[in-house]
């Protein structure tokens, strides 16, 4: 039996910010990761889900709000029994920036706690290397934390930062940006926590997060541009084997179309049409490939184009492929890649899964 | 049907803050009624307040019936099993004769959690959950009662906080009174009719939070 004093835990009148979430328990990432799957849980839900009691669930719970990252909700009186408060998450609990590096361009956006893009900014690079690519980078940081207020800046739980697998031309310049270390000098330079991922195996995670595949567990995600790029999810771990690249079209190509694609009135463009053929028939080959070692249920489809592209591409595939095989539409836009890039931090700070 | 032991003092026996006839209010003003009220086809509600009950002191004064840890063991067998056991003291602790730093105060609460967990008391042979209930802070006017709560408002004003502690440390559900009522103006340490009410209002809430499973009889 223990009569000391209790140690000094987490209380309202000292909030720590950020540096506290560091040491969140596996317990508290396990009901935020529940939380990030579903809108607004009771704590028996959230009890039965994680198999942890109602006595350490009211105190996680309590630890979450006093750190504003759940809200309670309205009690909903249900048509039998006492009230019960479903508890979600803050969105404006934690922010995070996600920062896409291309051959031409960076892309970059901040999120909220909830996924939901608060501010979204592109710059273009002209010369592509490792100074120019640098400078883009931090100079993007710095306009980024402009677009938060003083609370919010508080509150950013890193900076997530992408690069394609390979860039488009295999020059030498290009393999030294691939192999220098962005993540030391933006560190260095911001304070902030930096992670770094492949482009599509972070756009894939953020639909598991926050997109389509909240709720599913084993599916195929598919992203495509130049280049068809799948990742095979299963039970909700992203696998990393050798990554294949399938080729739609050769770069001069992609950058016509993918012009073309932005506006309605050049979408029955030949080469657009030709492209979405592609993609339809490379990505139908490809669930042919899969099904004859793995099955999975779901597929999501992932491209920088409007969705009503995507809904063409989805409905497309859907029409070739088995029915137990269903297709969705990725909701992120053209933007999927920067949202992958934001969801690094906020995945590694606050959720019990890890890639 | 489940059931609650309401384990307090003088604000859960339901002690007037101004004089009437028997110094107590009707069961079902006092806030385990209002409780009853809410929740009673589904839960039975066990009232156990003292007037002047403490945490774990022996008051030399009031006498010895009044140590909340002594009686606590005899009170749950005579009820158990038991879902859940609401406790709200900590305000007579606040005595000068007693001393304590509002640390101290919270560590008895904790030392009466020690003793319900070393109980079977819960249904099943389980522990039952254990609801630690904050105090409201005294008013800052005690009336005749300022020798006797000597220093009392200010060291009230620190108990929910270490109670939170506390709860945390024993992985306990914790509510802050608080936040729903104020001490009444009338002797600045008990609770009027309206906040008994709103407390009953607050602690259904609370329990309800809790989450239960449907039982299955």
């Amino acid at each position: 039996m223990r009569f000391a004093p209790p140690p000094t835990v987490r209380v309202a009148e000292h909030p720590g910010g950020m540096n506290q979430v560091l040491a969140r328990s596996f317990n508290e990432r396990l009901i935020m990761s529940l939380l990030l799957q579903h809108d607004g849980m009771t704590r028996l839900q959230l009890g039965r889900e994680s198999g942890l009691s109602a006595q350490t669930i009211s105190v996680i719970v309590r630890a979450l709000e006093r750190d504003n990252l759940v809200s309670k909700g309205e009690a909903v009186r249900g048509r039998i029994g006492p009230p019960t408060t479903p508890i979600s998450l803050n969105p404006n609990g934690a922010f995070s920036i996600g920062i896409h590096v291309d051959r031409r361009a960076i892309e970059a956006t901040i999120i909220n706690f909830v996924g939901v893009p608060v501010a979204q900014k592109r710059s273009a690079i002209t010369t592509f290397d490792v100074q120019n690519v640098r400078d883009a980078l931090i100079g993007m940081v710095d306009t980024l934390l402009g677009e938060l207020t003083a609370t919010q800046k508080a509150l950013v739980a890193g900076i997530g930062l992408t690069f394609p697998q390979r860039f488009e031309a295999e020059e030498e310049q290009e393999q030294a940006v691939l192999a220098y270390d962005f993540e030391q000098d933006l560190r260095a330079h911001s304070g902030l926590e930096v992670v770094i991922q492949d482009d599509v195996t972070a756009a894939a995670s953020a639909e598991t997060l926050y997109g389509q595949a909240k709720r599913m567990d084993d599916l195929l995600f598919c992203y495509a541009s130049k280049d068809l790029k799948p990742r095979l999810i299963l039970g909700g771990r992203i696998y990393t084997g050798s990554n294949p690249q399938i080729p739609i079209c050769d770069c001069q190509t992609w950058n016509l179309t993918a012009q073309n694609l932005e506006s309605v009135a050049t979408r029955d463009d030949l080469g657009v049409q030709r492209w979405i053929q592609q993609v339809v028939s490379k990505t139908v080959d490809l669930v042919h490939d899969l099904g004859t070692f793995a099955s999975v249920p779901e597929m999501i489809l992932s491209a920088p184009v409007p969705t009503t592209v995507i809904d063409e591409l989805v409905s497309r595939i859907a029409s070739k492929i088995s029915i137990d095989l269903s297709v969705t539409g990725s909701r992120f836009g053209p933007n999927a890649l920067a949202i992958g890039a934001a969801i690094m931090p906020i995945q590694t700070r606050f959720t019990a899964n890890t890639l | 049907m489940r059931s609650v032991l309401c384990y307090g003092d003088s604000n859960t026996y339901g002690q007037t803050t101004a004089n009437k006839p028997d110094d107590r209010y009707p069961h079902d003003v006092r806030w385990p009624g209002v409780l009853r009220g809410l929740i009673g086809n589904e839960w039975l509600v066990i009232e156990e307040g003292l007037s002047g009950r403490t945490t774990v002191s022996n008051d030399e004064i009031e006498g010895p019936e009044k140590n909340g840890r002594t009686y606590l063991r005899p009170c749950i067998m005579s009820h158990k099993p038991l879902d859940l056991i609401i406790i709200m003291l900590g305000t007579n602790d606040l005595k000068v004769r007693f001393n304590k730093t509002p640390c101290e105060i919270a560590m008895g609460i904790g030392a009466l959690v020690t003793d319900i967990k070393a109980m079977p008391a819960g249904v099943e042979g389980k522990i039952p959950e254990i609801l630690i209930v904050a105090p409201p802070p005294t008013a800052l006017d005690l009336k005749e009662w300022s020798d006797v709560f000597l220093g009392a408002q200010e060291k009230s004003r620190a108990l929910a906080r270490e109670y939170e502690r506390i709860a945390e440390a024993h992985e306990v559900h914790f509510f802050d009174a608080g936040l729903v009522v104020n001490s009444s103006d009338e002797d600045g340490f008990h609770l009027d009719v309206q906040a008994h009410k709103d407390l009953g209002h607050a602690i259904a809430e609370e329990i309800a939070a809790i989450g239960w499973p449907d039982q299955s009889d």
